[in-house]
This record gives structure tokens, C-alpha cells and sequence, in this order.
């Protein structure tokens, strides 16, 4: 009898043990593909699955190292002993070290940082702070700070983490319509999965990041050097929350940033519609590949 | 597509019944000059009665209803949250009810619109 082959996937998830604000993080990596680092950050409320078409993506794998790791309390990373008395918060420092904390530990030299939503705000305070670090940024739905007429609703309601209602299906209800309207149905509702999955209180305490702490209209992102990191936009153009406005005001105030509009995409662009987004995304590190060559 | 046909659609989805399950609430819809008044009650979806009053109720510009219809509506008027979040559409009322059914609601939308299911 002819024994069939086992048809893994690439991708191989392994776990890691990485120090943040002097706590200790057990924290999930997903990995595939071999060359230039490229560290994936997921959205808020999320985890690295919505990278999976990355992950799996014959063409990228030949050249990139893709990496997506689960913030910690998201996906399979652990939330640090002690978390059953505090309220989740994440801060930009956490974030940024955090961020900082994987690329030690996996001993990344120079990745490209790429991150959607909180994500794309990160890779801006990580272009800012730790530019000498990454080869290029690359923002995916950024923005320097978002809103929300639901505002009051996510907070004096506690509308994502109370007793009363599932907490699941509310955060992803309040994502859902963040998605291209042509996106296939299959990867909507895997994106829209992911969020359905999140613990009690995390989506929230992200958005406390994207609403308040990340908030960058205090005019430091002029002083990211794209010479040392370059910064490259893409936005989803049925993104109403970080919306291509966002993205292009971030390029009027980083000198040097590249800002492109994804037509048809939304807030998840890697999850919601991957093989569009590959479209886009290709170009770009084309660029960043042949700008690295030159330098 | 007449209402009992939208109503029916509606119902003959499990998902629709599996989520009204434990509902008993009235939802208010505005489109333009039309108006729904519907009850989301027994795990089906339904006229509401005369006299019942709207928990929520989502108030939708004639633009904006007119462009949702599009096979591929425009940024802003694909979804009732991205016309809320845009100043196309408001929504009033209990919030807890609006985010607990909101699933429904997008499909009770699609349907009025286009006859289609949410996603």
C-alpha cells in the first residue's frame, strides 16, 4: 500500500517565553517560509491567524520569513500569572516592548514589521523608537489615533465584557461591518471567528490603545527617519474606522512615507480578501527588497 | 420582494432562529420614507404589533438605502455601522438590544435591500 504523504501546512507554531514590564509572557509563534524576517502584528481583539494565507503563500515563503505571534491574553499566548485580578490594558510601552521582547528572542535581525489596525499603529511608535531595528514599516490601516460614535457605548456600557451578553459575538458583531462588501465569504467569516474567540475584557482593553494611550496626533511621528525605516501605507478603502484619510494624514506627516489605497479591501486586508491583498502587498516589498539591495 | 417573502427568508435561516432564540425585543427601521417596525421575538422575526413600542431604532438616510442596494454599495453605505460611524444613518435606543441582534439586523437589512443575507 502506498503511504500518503501527511499535507501539513508550512507553518509551524512554536511557543515562547519572553519578559515584559517584568512580567512573564508565554507567548505563541507561528512561522514559515525562509529569508528576510517579515514579523506580522495582528488587530486588536485578534490573533496571528489572520496572517494564515501569508503563512501559506508559495511565492512569499521563498523569499520571506513570515512570523505571527499572538499578542499575550490573544490566540494561544497565555496572559502573565496575576491576570485574574487586573483589568487588561495595553499600553503603548507594552505593545512597543512587547513587539521588541519577540524580535530578542527569536534573534530577528533587521525583520520588516508589519501590522494592521493596532498593528499599523505600532509599527509607527516602533519606526519612531526603534527605527535602527526593522528594515522598513509597514502599516496596514494606519492611522495616528481613531474614534468612535460608539464611543460611550465600548465604555460607560462595558459593551464587549459584560455578564448579560456573550462577549464573543458582541466584539465581532462590532467588527463585522469593517469588512469589504466583495470579501469571499469563507475568509469574512474566519476573520469574524477570530474575534468570536477572544477572552473576557481584551478586545476592549486593545482599544484602549487604539482610542487613547497610541494616540499620535502629538506630532512625533515626524520625527520617524524613513532613510533608517522606511514606511510603507496601505489602506483599505470600506475601512471606516481606520480609514484612508487616517492613512494618508500619517503620510503628510512622516516625510519620506509611501501611502497607497487597497480598493475593495476593509480593516482586516490579510484576512478578510488575502488573495486581493497579496496584490498589493507584493509591490511593496518588492521595493523594500530593491531598496535594501541598493543600500 | 413583498414582506412575506422577506419575513420567510428570514425564518428559514437556522442561524436567524438559533440567535432570536432568547429574544423578545422591537426594532424600528427607516429607510428613506419607508418604515419597519418589526419584532425579534420566539426565534423568528416578525411585524410587530400595533402599539408595541421600538427598543432601537435605526433611522437610514434615502442616499445612503439607495446605494446600500448597489450589487457593490460604496465605502460608507455597505453596512449599517460604517452609515452610523459616516453620519448616513443613526441609531437610537437600547444598545445592548441593537449589538446583542445586530447579526439579525444586518440580515433583516439585506433582505429589505436586496433580498440577500448578511455576508
Amino acid at each position: 500500500m502506498t503511504e500518503v504523504a501527511i499535507a501539513y501546512e508550512p507553518a509551524v507554531g512554536r511557543y515562547i517565553n519572553i519578559e515584559v514590564e517584568g512580567r512573564n509572557n508565554r507567548v505563541y509563534v507561528e512561522q514559515a517560509g525562509e529569508g528576510t524576517p517579515l514579523l506580522c502584528l495582528h488587530t486588536a481583539g485578534s490573533d496571528g491567524r489572520q496572517y494564515r494565507a501569508l503563512l501559506n503563500d508559495e511565492r512569499l515563503l521563498a523569499r520571506y520569513r513570515v512570523i505571527a505571534f499572538d499578542l499575550p491574553y490573544h490566540g494561544k499566548s497565555s496572559p502573565p500569572e496575576g491576570w485574574e485580578r487586573d483589568d487588561y490594558l495595553l499600553t503603548s510601552e507594552r505593545y512597543v516592548a512587547t513587539v521588541m521582547a519577540v524580535v530578542a528572542a527569536l534573534k530577528l535581525d533587521r525583520p520588516i514589521v508589519m501590522g494592521c489596525s493596532i498593528g499599523g499603529r505600532a509599527v509607527l511608535h516602533l519606526a519612531l523608537h526603534h527605527g535602527p531595528s526593522f528594515r522598513a514599516a509597514i502599516g496596514l490601516q494606519s492611522g495616528l489615533h481613531a474614534e468612535s460614535i460608539f464611543g460611550a457605548q465600548y465604555e460607560a456600557e462595558g459593551i464587549m465584557n459584560r455578564p448579560e451578553a456573550h462577549g464573543g459575538e458582541m466584539c465581532s458583531m462590532l467588527i463585522s461591518g469593517l469588512i469589504g462588501p466583495e470579501a469571499p465569504h469563507k475568509d469574512r467569516w474566519e476573520t469574524i471567528w477570530h474575534y468570536m474567540q477572544g477572552g473576557p475584557g481584551v478586545f476592549a482593553g486593545d482599544l484602549y490603545y487604539y482610542f487613547d494611550d497610541g494616540d499620535l496626533r502629538n506630532g512625533m511621528v515626524s520625527y520617524i527617519d524613513t532613510n533608517i525605516c522606511p514606511l510603507y501605507l496601505l489602506s483599505g478603502e470600506y475601512d471606516y474606522s481606520a480609514s484612508p484619510e487616517a492613512a494618508e494624514e500619517v503620510a503628510r506627516n512622516v516625510r519620506g512615507a509611501q501611502y497607497q489605497l487597497m480598493p475593495g479591501l476593509g480593516h482586516f486586508p490579510m484576512s478578510e480578501d488575502p488573495e486581493r491583498f497579496l496584490g498589493y502587498l507584493r509591490p511593496v516589498l518588492q521595493e523594500i527588497e530593491a531598496r535594501d539591495d541598493r543600500a | 420582494m413583498p414582506l412575506s417573502k422577506i419575513y420567510e427568508a428570514l425564518n428559514g435561516d437556522p442561524s436567524v432562529r438559533r440567535r432570536l432564540r432568547f429574544a423578545d425585543a422591537v426594532v424600528a427601521i427607516e429607510a428613506g420614507a419607508d418604515r419597519w417596525d418589526i419584532a425579534l421575538r420566539d426565534g423568528a422575526v416578525a411585524p410587530a404589533s400595533a402599539g408595541e413600542t421600538a427598543q432601537v431604532v435605526i433611522r437610514i438616510s434615502a442616499d445612503a438605502w439607495q446605494a446600500f442596494q448597489q450589487p457593490v454599495p460604496p465605502p460608507g453605505c455597505h453596512d449599517i455601522y460604517a452609515m452610523a460611524e459616516t453620519g448616513r444613518a443613526t441609531i437610537t435606543g437600547d444598545f445592548l438590544t441593537l449589538f446583542r441582534y445586530s447579526y439579525v439586523l444586518k440580515d433583516v437589512l439585506q433582505q429589505l435591500a436586496t433580498g440577500r443575507m448578511f455576508g
